[in-house]
């Protein structure tokens, strides 16, 4: 159906492709729920205008294109990945493979100098194959363009299982601190000052090294857990020792994480428990956990903001993992990470320029992405912005 | 009415707002004049594009609202006229506070909340080149407060806009308004956000110092009391529209149009008992999607088929009495 | 003023429990360390049960947690606590690094401020235009930047090539009077110990500034752009007002959310210092905690994680009294 705003302004190839998206899902939704479409127009509308509004915005473009490009990496990189992450190809041929150039070409076995056929090379775990290292090897000839695919699986896991339960942690002590104020609020709210006494890194470089001792005993006696997360991190079982101290990491922002969400949340609770609707709904003895996550949460003022933070958050996590494994507290080799291969390659820098610079580049854009979606998203979950979006005038319409 | 000196002549103004929606047209084709020394009142239903209209006044619409055609012709002196729609931002500057100024709604908002009131007067002041420095803006602060009744002037000169009451806020900023002698102000619903008893405190201000100072009132609201009380010409305004105009004695003894007869029987009348208060049926019509011919016509109960298609004709019953509807076409037409 | 008052007392009493608390969070650093620290002191696995039965000793290892929590307390604050590994006093190590540290951190948070509010201003002036975007660009790719990464290209660029900066030494004036090298050299006009210390510093102190300048830009941006939609700006226009006292206006309205997390961007550079003064050699207190976790010097660390709490609720103790001055609003 033609709207109103069909009738007098113009759209772009993007509008028009977003008006399908919107109408495409809605109408398998109304071939399972009838009547359920005109029901819901107006929700459509706005889910119309928030892609108008990032159609309109260059940089959530290009930053919702880097994170697609991240989580495709990350997820499908390691089966991808011409080498595993630590076949180190100067068992092979030193003077070749040692800090090779980007573009360098080996071809196993041929150019071989210490194994000669196939089993020996496989015996060395070095896979036959013609192999261009795009992105230049490191001091143990490992191909960087492989590490790379398998730190952004381990940046990837590392982000979503901090964001998975740091953030909710926060949230939920916000919550509950906004909606009930007095001596839970002020338990609450001292208990995340004290957190909040160290800027955020300082705690989590702290904790990162003296959580792996731990975490390792944990993780001998937990073989499912272990196995589970040698899975996620696409780790070789022989490296499952490292694993200890990727999951200190996870600990450790999950301890740093939380604060910031708590006093988010239960500022934008507090306005938000003013409005007429909530008393309301107190009034009609609404259970305290409906109105919470029916009435609260939902709220364009508290969601939106909380989603945008949550996105840009992303970026942060991502930025500190590498820098703590930059310090040495996080990942440690062979694994693949990209703070670790900063750390491990700035020892040739700046002959071997690549080793500093491409892992550097992996973290940047995937942060930028992170960053430039999340600035947008707030634009977009904001109704008020989201109004204001311009569309040019059609010719011919009344001035 | 002629002979009579005109402050400010509208003309044919149109406003419409580019929304995400669609074209909203608030100020559509509107013409109406104000002669020096009268208050004029726009009345309306919130949403038929009086405020607007209001800001059109001195070009403080915003954005993305546009005056897309018509002319607003100020004479700050009988016989020179300006046409403001012309005029660029630094002659503007000059006309707004200084020639033509505001009162709005919300004096909470229309507050910086950093500073003193007294320093927002003196700024204003000192800007318009009423006073040579900032010191002599206190003192003459405390004079105005003194002026609009203001409870304890001197030391209110000092207080910051939260420190205040509503009432004191909104007579702050009348203060502030009226700091630099203009000609011609504008009230936007200046006592709306107010309590009931403090409202009429404000509206004496206003009105006393309206006549000590020979000023002219243009008085935004849709209070039909206030309007009955304050004003001496009445325009009513109906989605973008003016529908009919009249002196006030006029528009109540004999409304003419039957919008402004449903907005009278909206009013309560202390003097006779009633069972039940009228209202007006059906709602204010989509300013995205306004109905053709007249725009009143679906809540219209004398709506005739003519009404749904053509668009009624401005008639005059006498020379100050207008009309914009079907019923009196009969009659002269303007 | 009287507010302003009862305001600093309850802010004064709040900040005495969340130091406690912050004692008490350190702590817990202390309690998840290995499960044999005095075994890792006395060198390992090979160690010799004797020592490894001493340190215990020393350090109350044995005992029951709260006891621990007890000396830890006793021994911080009488300034007697001890690293088993470099057999110095951890306070005294801690404050002969605090001057590089703290002077690093206000070198970078004079940058961020000077160069930050200012971007953030144009741009939102220059709303939507190529300035705009330029200014949005440089603070979304500053922000996102891993300064290790771009600490080493500057490196290679100011060093390797250009030579305008020097990678060792500290520089410190022949006296000290206040303790922070720069203003000592200032105050004793040691003009060429001044010149040293700003060639060794600037890099560093840019590269630490780096992220926290495009996050400042971003905000007063923003808070810009919001103040300019605020009610009061229609009826300053509405007054006649002229560009200047509109501006005026908006950008005190502005600089309120700044102002509050002015602590929040001091906490951030806090917290780059360890990667910054790792990569740059400089001897403070970051490069310190690096340097005891590779030695299992976890007393050190907890020090150093203790004392940089401290600095920073300080500084957010000073910020809150700065914005209960700026903003008359502010009442508990």
């Amino acid at each position: 159906m033609e709207t109103l705003r069909d009738k007098v302004y113009e759209k772009n190839i993007l509008d028009r492709l977003a008006d399908m998206l919107v109408d495409g899902i809605a109408s398998v939704i109304e071939k399972f729920r009838p009547g359920w479409r005109a029901r819901n127009e107006a929700k459509l509308d706005e889910y119309r205008l928030m892609l108008y509004t990032l159609n309109r915005s260059p940089p959530g473009l290009i930053g919702l294109m880097l994170i697609i490009g991240f989580v495709f990496t990350a997820v499908f990189g390691p089966l991808i990945a011409p080498l595993s992450y630590d076949t180190p190809l100067v068992f092979c041929n030193y003077e070749k493979a040692y800090l090779a150039a980007p573009g360098t070409t080996i071809v196993v076995p041929q150019d071989c100098n210490s194994c000669s056929t196939v089993e020996e090379c496989l015996e060395l775990g070095i896979p036959p194959g013609k192999y261009t290292l795009v992105f230049g090897a490191d001091d143990y000839g490992r191909d960087l363009y492989s590490r790379l695919l398998y730190g952004a699986r381990t940046s990837f896991i590392v982000t979503v299982l901090t964001m998975a339960v740091g953030p909710l942690i926060g949230i939920l002590l916000g919550l509950v601190a906004g909606y009930y104020g007095g001596i839970v609020d002020e338990i609450i709210m001292r208990i995340t000052d004290i957190f909040l006494a160290f800027p955020g890194l300082i705690l989590a470089i702290a904790f990162s090294a003296v959580l792996p001792y731990r975490i390792s005993d944990i993780l001998q006696e937990n073989v499912v857990l272990r196995d589970f997360l040698l899975w996620l991190f696409a780790v070789k079982p022989e490296h499952a020792p490292s694993l200890a101290y990727l999951v200190s990491v996870v600990i450790a922002l999950w301890i740093v994480w939380w604060p910031g969400y708590a006093r988010l949340v239960r500022g934008a609770v507090l306005s938000a428990r003013e409005a007429t609707f909530v008393e309301a709904a107190r009034a009609l003895g609404v259970p305290v956990r409906r109105i919470l996550f029916k009435h609260i949460l939902p709220q364009p003022t508290v969601s939106g903001p909380l989603i945008a933070y949550l996105t840009t958050d992303m970026g942060t996590v991502i930025l500190v993992e590498a820098g703590l494994s930059f310090l040495g507290v996080g990942a440690v080799p062979p694994l693949a990470d990209w703070g670790r291969m900063i750390y491990d390659g700035a020892r040739y820098f700046p002959n071997a320029w690549w080793l500093v610079f491409y892992p550097g580049l992996a973290i940047f854009l995937t942060t930028l992405g992170f960053y430039l979606f999340g600035d947008t998203l707030r634009d977009i979950l904001d109704p008020k912005t989201r109004r204001r979006i311009r569309f040019k005038v059609k010719r011919g319409v009344a001035v | 009415m002629t002979g009579r000196d005109p402050i400010i002549v509208v003309r044919d103004l149109h406003v419409y707002f580019y929304t995400h929606a669609g074209i909203v047209r608030a100020v559509d084709g509107i013409s109406f004049t104000v002669y020096r020394g009268e208050t004029f009142c726009l009345v309306g239903e919130t949403g038929c594009g009086k405020s607007v209209t209001a800001k059109a006044l001195a070009r403080i619409v915003p954005p993305p609202g546009k005056i897309v055609k018509g002319e607003i012709i100020f004479y700050p002196e009988p016989g020179k006229p300006i046409d403001v729609t012309k005029l660029g931002e630094k002659e503007l500057e000059r006309i707004r506070g200084r020639l033509i100024a505001y009162v709005f709604q919300d004096p909470s908002a229309a507050l910086d909340p950093l500073y003193t009131v007294g320093y927002q007067l003196a700024e204003t002041v000192k800007h318009h080149g009423i006073v040579k420095s900032f010191k002599e803006g206190f003192q003459l602060a405390a004079k105005l407060f003194r002026k609009v009744l203001m409870p304890d002037a001197d030391e209110r000169v000092k207080a910051y806009p939260h420190e205040l009451s509503g009432g004191m806020k909104q007579r702050s900023v009348i203060a502030i308004s009226l700091s630099t002698e203009p000609k011609l102000l504008i009230a936007d619903e200046p006592t709306t956000a107010l309590d009931v008893t403090v409202q009429a405190q404000v509206m004496d201000v206003l009105k006393r110092l309206k006549e000590e100072k020979n000023l002219t009132l243009i008085l935004i609201t849709h209070n039909m009391g206030l309007v009955a009380e304050m004003c001496d010409r009445v325009a009513v305004m109906y989605a973008g529209k003016i529908v009919e105009e009249a002196p006030v004695d006029e528009l109540f003894k004999q409304p003419l149009h039957p919008y402004t007869k449903m907005l009278l029987q909206a009013v309560p009348d202390p003097s006779r008992r009633v069972e039940r208060l009228e209202s007006i049926p059906g709602s204010v019509p989509n300013p995205l999607n306004l109905p053709p011919g007249c725009r009143f016509h679906p809540r219209c109960p004398h709506a005739l088929k003519r009404c749904r298609e053509e668009e009624p004709p401005e008639v005059y019953v006498s020379p100050s009495h207008r009309v914009v509807c079907w019923l009196y076409a009969g009659g002269r037409r303007g | 003023m009287a507010d302003l008052k009862k305001f600093l007392v309850r802010r004064l009493i709040t900040f005495i429990p969340t130091l406690i608390g912050a004692t008490f969070l350190v702590f817990l650093v202390a309690v998840v360390v290995p499960a044999d620290p005095a075994r890792l002191w006395a060198g390992g696995e090979k160690a010799d049960p004797r020592v490894v039965e001493l340190l215990r000793k020393e350090y109350h290892l044995d005992e029951p947690i709260w006891v621990q929590y007890y000396y830890f307390m006793v021994n911080l604050i009488t300034n007697r606590m001890v690293s088993p590994v470099t057999h110095e006093n951890v306070w005294s190590t801690i404050l002969e690094r605090l001057p590089v540290t703290l002077q690093l951190a206000l070198f970078s948070f004079t940058l961020v401020v000077a160069v930050g509010v200012p971007l953030g201003i144009i741009a939102a002036l220059k709303r939507d235009t190529i300035v705009d975007y330029l200014i949005r660009a440089f603070a979304a790719i500053g922000m996102s930047m891993p300064i290790f990464w771009f600490a080493y290209i500057l490196i290679f660029v100011f060093y390797t090539n250009l030579g305008w900066t020097t990678l060792a030494g500290n520089p410190t004036p022949a006296k000290t009077i206040t303790g922070l090298p720069i203003l000592d050299a200032i105050l004793l006009g040691d003009w060429r110990t001044v010149c040293q210390i700003v060639e060794r510093f600037w890099l560093p102190s840019l590269v630490l500034a780096w992220p926290s300048i495009g996050f400042v830009a971003r905000l007063v941006r923003n808070s810009f752009l919001d103040a300019m939609s605020a009610d009061f700006v229609e009826y300053i226009i509405a007054r006649g007002l002229p560009k200047t006292t509109l501006y005026k206006h908006v950008l005190r309205n502005a600089l309120v959310p700044v102002v509050t997390v002015l602590g929040l961007i001091f906490g951030g550079l806090l917290a780059g210092a360890p990667i910054t003064e790792t990569i740059f050699a400089l001897p403070g207190i970051g490069m310190l905690m690096i340097q005891s976790i590779q030695n299992y010097d976890y007393l050190t660390l907890i020090g150093g994680v203790f004392f940089i709490g401290l600095i920073y609720l300080t500084i957010n103790l000073v910020v809150d009294i700065l914005y209960a001055i700026i903003d008359p609003r502010i009442r508990y």
